[in-house]
C-alpha cells in the first residue's frame, strides 16, 4: 500500500518535472559602442509534455529566447537546466549531442536543405548521428511520421517543388524524426497564408498531444494564444505575463 | 552513401554553369601541364637521340683523364686501336657496337684564309654502326664519306662558304648564288694542319665531299669530319685513337652498361655517359625541366585559386543551410567534411577530364608529329609522349590542388556561428 503509493507519487513527480529551468537569464549584444540588451533576466520554466506559447511583439527577445533554449546560442549571464542538465555555459559545438537528440527546431523560414528530397530532409538529423539504427527502420519510421503530417505523396519531391505549408510540414516531420524531449517553433506560421496556418497549428497540437512532446512555440500573432493551454507574454526581453 | 557526401556531391550539380567553370579550370590546367610536359618529352628524347646517334655515341671511352683534362692537350691520351679492344668492348652484354675516333682541332686553309676547325677522324665503316646518324644533314650535290675513303672530307656549310669551297655537284648553285658578289668559282681542296702530341706540324690536303647542316651554328662554322685514316697521318698516330664511341641496345639501361664496360676496361680507362661528355646539353634539357616544373606549379596555383574561390562563394551562399544543418546537431567537422569532399569531387572530375583531354591531344600529337627546328631538316620531328608515373602523379597533384583550395573554405563554412547562419 504504501510502496505503491511512494511509487504512484514518484510519477506524479516525474510528469511535473521540469524540462526548462531558466534563471535571471540575461542576453546581451555587444554593438560597437552600444549594448543591446536582448534578454533583461527572464525566469521561466516549461514542463514535460507542455505546449507553450511564448508571446510578444516583433524585437522582444523570443529568438533570442528560444536560441538559448535550443543550445545554438549562449546566454550572458543567468542559468539554464535543460532536463536536469546545466547548459548555460558549454559550447554550442559541444552541445550538437544534446540538440541532436533532445531537441527539434522548426523555423518561419522552414529552413529544409534544398538538395535533399522530403524523405532525406526528414531523415537527415538521424543520419549525422554516430550510432544509427537499420536504414530500414528509419525509412518506416520516416514513411509514418510523413502519413501523420500528410504528406505521404510528396516524400519524393525536392523542396522547391512544395508549397509552404508542405515545406513546413517537413519541418516538423524533421524535428519530431528523432523523438526529441523538446520542440522549438520560432514563429512557425509567419511565411504561411492563414488556412494554412491553422493547418500547421493544429497539426502541431496534435503531435504534441500523441507523443507527449514538449512545445515551446514563439509567435508575434495573439490569435495563436487561444490555442495554447500556457501562455507566455515577453516584452522588452522580459517576462511580463505567465 | 553517406549523407554528408551525398549533399556534397548534389551541391556540384545545384551550380551547374559555376562548377562547370570550376571543372574546365582544373582540366585545362591539368590538360595544358600534360600537353607541354609531353612536348617537353619528345623534345628532351629528340635532344638526347640527336646528340647520342649523330655525334656522340651513347657512351665514350677514353685514356682515364680526358675528360678533366680538357685544357690541355687531349691528343696526348691515345691509345692503341685494334680488333683486340673492339672485341672486349662489344663483348660487354649491352653494347651493340663501338668505333673509334680523334678528336682535335687545327687551322684550315684555301691558301688565302684560314680558320680555326674542330675535327672528328671517324672509323667511316664502324662509326654508321655507333652513330647512325653520323653523317647529319648534308646540303644538296653532297656526297657521304664512304670507307674506301681516305684524303676526302665533310665539312660544315658556314666554315665551308667562308672558305670558299664546295663539294662538286653544288658548283653551279654556287655560282648562281654568288653572281653579285663576284666571287670567284668555289674550290674543292682544303689543307688543315695540325700538330703531333708531341708538338710536331704537319698538314695534308682534302678533298671537300659534303657540307653538313647542324641546329647548332658553331658546327656549321667549325666543324670537320674526315677518314680516321687521314686524322692520323695528319696526327703522327699511326694505327691509334683518342675515343672509342659506343652504342647501346637499350638507353634506358645506359648507367648499367656503362658500369659493366668500365669494369671490363679497368682503371686505365673511363668510360662516360653522353652526358658527361656533352654537360652543357645536360644542363640545357635540365633547365628546360625545371622550368616546364615551373610553368605546372604556377598552373596549379591558378587552379587552386580558382577552386577556392568558388568555394568561398559556395559557403557564402549556403550559410544559412549550415545553420539549419547545425541546428539540427550536425558536428563542426561534419560541416568541414561537406565542403572539403565537395572540393575533392569536383577535383576527381575535373582531373579526370584534364587526363583524358590531355591524353587525347597528346596522342593525336604522337600521331602526326611537330616539325621542328630549322627546314631542311628531314629529322626534325617532335613525337610527344607521356610516361604513366608521371600522369598519375600529375592527376594526383591536380587533386591534391582541390583539396587544398577547399580546406580554407570548409574551415570557413565549419566556423560558423550557428545563430548568425540562421538570420543570413
Ligand atoms: N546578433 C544580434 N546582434 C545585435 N542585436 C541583436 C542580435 N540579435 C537580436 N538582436 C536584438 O535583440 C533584440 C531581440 O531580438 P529577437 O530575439 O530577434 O526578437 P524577436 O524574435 O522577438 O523579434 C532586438 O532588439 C534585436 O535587434
Ligand atoms: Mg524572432
Amino acid at each position: 500500500m504504501n510502496s505503491s503509493n511512494s511509487s504512484l507519487n514518484a510519477l506524479v513527480k516525474d510528469q511535473s518535472k521540469n524540462l526548462i529551468e531558466i534563471h535571471n537569464l540575461k542576453k546581451i549584444y555587444q554593438l560597437g559602442k552600444t549594448t543591446v540588451e536582448a534578454l533583461r533576466g527572464v525566469d521561466f520554466s516549461v514542463a514535460e509534455g507542455e505546449f507553450t506559447v511564448v508571446l510578444g511583439p516583433s524585437g522582444s527577445g523570443k529568438t533570442t529566447l528560444l536560441n538559448i533554449i535550443g543550445c545554438l546560442d549562449r546566454a550572458s549571464s543567468g542559468s539554464y537546466l535543460l532536463d536536469g542538465e546545466d547548459v548555460s555555459n558549454r559550447d554550442f559545438n559541444d552541445l550538437a549531442e544534446v540538440r541532436n537528440y533532445k531537441i527539434g527546431f522548426i523555423f518561419q523560414n522552414f529552413n529544409l536543405i534544398p538538395v535533399l528530397n522530403v524523405i532525406e530532409n526528414i531523415e537527415f538529423p538521424c543520419l549525422v548521428r554516430k550510432e544509427q539504427e537499420s536504414r530500414a527502420q528509419l525509412r518506416e519510421r520516416v514513411r509514418a511520421l510523413c502519413a501523420e503530417v500528410g504528406l505521404e505523396r510528396f516524400m519524393k519531391h525536392k523542396p522547391d517543388e512544395l508549397s509552404g505549408g508542405q515545406r513546413q510540414r517537413v519541418a516538423i516531420a524533421r524535428a519530431l524524426i528523432t523523438q526529441p524531449r523538446l520542440v522549438l517553433a520560432d514563429e512557425p506560421t509567419a511565411n504561411l497564408d492563414s488556412n494554412t496556418s491553422d493547418q500547421i497549428l493544429e497539426l502541431m497540437q496534435r503531435l504534441n498531444r500523441d507523443h507527449a512532446t514538449t512545445f515551446l512555440f514563439a509567435t508575434h500573432d495573439p490569435r495563436v494564444m487561444d490555442l495554447a493551454r500556457r501562455t507566455v507574454r515577453i516584452k522588452d526581453g522580459m517576462v511580463v505575463a505567465n | 552513401m553517406n549523407i554528408l557526401y551525398q549533399v556534397a556531391v548534389r551541391n556540384v550539380f545545384r551550380n551547374r554553369r559555376r562548377s562547370l567553370f570550376t571543372l574546365s579550370a582544373i582540366a585545362i590546367g591539368l590538360a595544358v601541364v600534360l600537353i607541354i610536359t609531353a612536348v617537353s618529352n619528345a623534345f628532351y628524347r629528340f635532344s638526347i637521340e640527336n646528340a647520342v646517334n649523330v655525334k656522340i655515341g651513347a657512351l665514350q671511352i677514353h685514356k682515364s683523364g680526358y675528360l678533366s683534362n680538357v685544357s690541355l692537350n687531349q691528343l696526348s691520351f691515345h691509345f692503341q686501336y685494334g680488333q683486340e679492344l673492339l672485341r672486349k668492348v662489344e663483348s660487354v652484354a649491352g653494347v651493340k657496337a663501338a668505333s673509334g675516333r680523334i678528336a682535335f682541332r687545327g687551322l684550315v686553309s684555301n691558301g688565302r684564309n684560314q680558320a680555326l676547325f674542330f675535327a672528328n677522324g671517324v672509323d667511316v665503316e664502324r662509326e654508321q654502326k655507333v652513330c647512325p646518324r653520323w653523317l647529319g644533314t648534308l646540303t644538296e650535290g653532297s656526297q657521304p664519306l664512304l670507307p674506301s675513303d681516305t684524303g676526302q672530307a665533310m665539312v660544315g656549310q658556314e666554315l665551308a662558304r667562308s672558305l670558299n669551297v664546295a663539294p662538286k655537284g653544288a658548283l653551279i648553285r654556287s655560282v648562281v648564288s654568288s653572281e653579285t658578289s663576284q666571287q670567284t668559282e668555289p674550290g674543292e681542296f682544303l689543307n688543315l694542319s695540325g700538330s703531333s702530341p708531341q708538338g710536331r706540324q704537319n698538314a695534308i690536303d682534302v678533298q671537300v665531299k659534303a657540307t653538313t647542316k647542324s641546329l647548332l651554328p658553331l658546327e656549321e662554322k667549325r666543324s670537320i669530319t674526315l677518314p680516321l685514316s687521314a686524322a692520323q697521318s695528319l696526327l703522327g698516330l699511326t694505327g691509334e685513337v683518342t675515343e672509342i664511341a659506343v652504342a647501346v641496345h637499350d638507353l634506358d639501361h645506359l648507367e648499367a652498361v656503362q658500369q659493366r664496360l668500365q669494369a671490363a676496361m679497368g682503371s686505365e680507362f673511363e668510360v662516360s655517359l653522353w652526358s658527361d661528355v656533352q654537360p652543357f646539353l645536360r644542363d640545357v634539357l635540365f633547365r628546360q625541366k625545371v622550368l616546364i616544373g615551373i610553368v605546372s606549379f604556377i598552373l596549379f596555383i591558378l587552379v587552386l585559386f580558382v577552386i577556392a574561390n568558388t568555394m568561398t562563394m559556395a559557403v557564402f551562399e549556403r550559410t544559412r543551410e549550415i545553420g539549419t544543418m547545425l541546428s539540427v546537431g550536425i558536428k563542426k567537422n561534419q560541416i568541414q567534411r561537406i565542403f572539403f569532399s565537395e572540393a575533392i569531387f569536383v577535383g576527381i572530375i575535373g582531373a579526370l577530364a584534364g587526363l583524358l583531354l590531355g591524353l587525347i591531344v597528346v596522342l593525336v600529337l604522337k600521331r602526326i608529329g611537330i616539325p621542328f627546328g630549322s627546314e631542311g631538316f628531314e629529322e626534325g620531328m617532335l613525337y610527344p609522349f607521356l610516361q604513366v608515373p608521371f600522369s598519375c602523379a600529375a592527376f594526383i597533384a591536380a587533386v591534391f590542388c582541390a583539396a587544398l583550395a577547399g580546406l580554407f573554405p570548409a574551415r570557413r563554412a565549419s566556423n560558423m556561428n550557428p545563430v548568425d547562419a540562421l538570420r543570413a
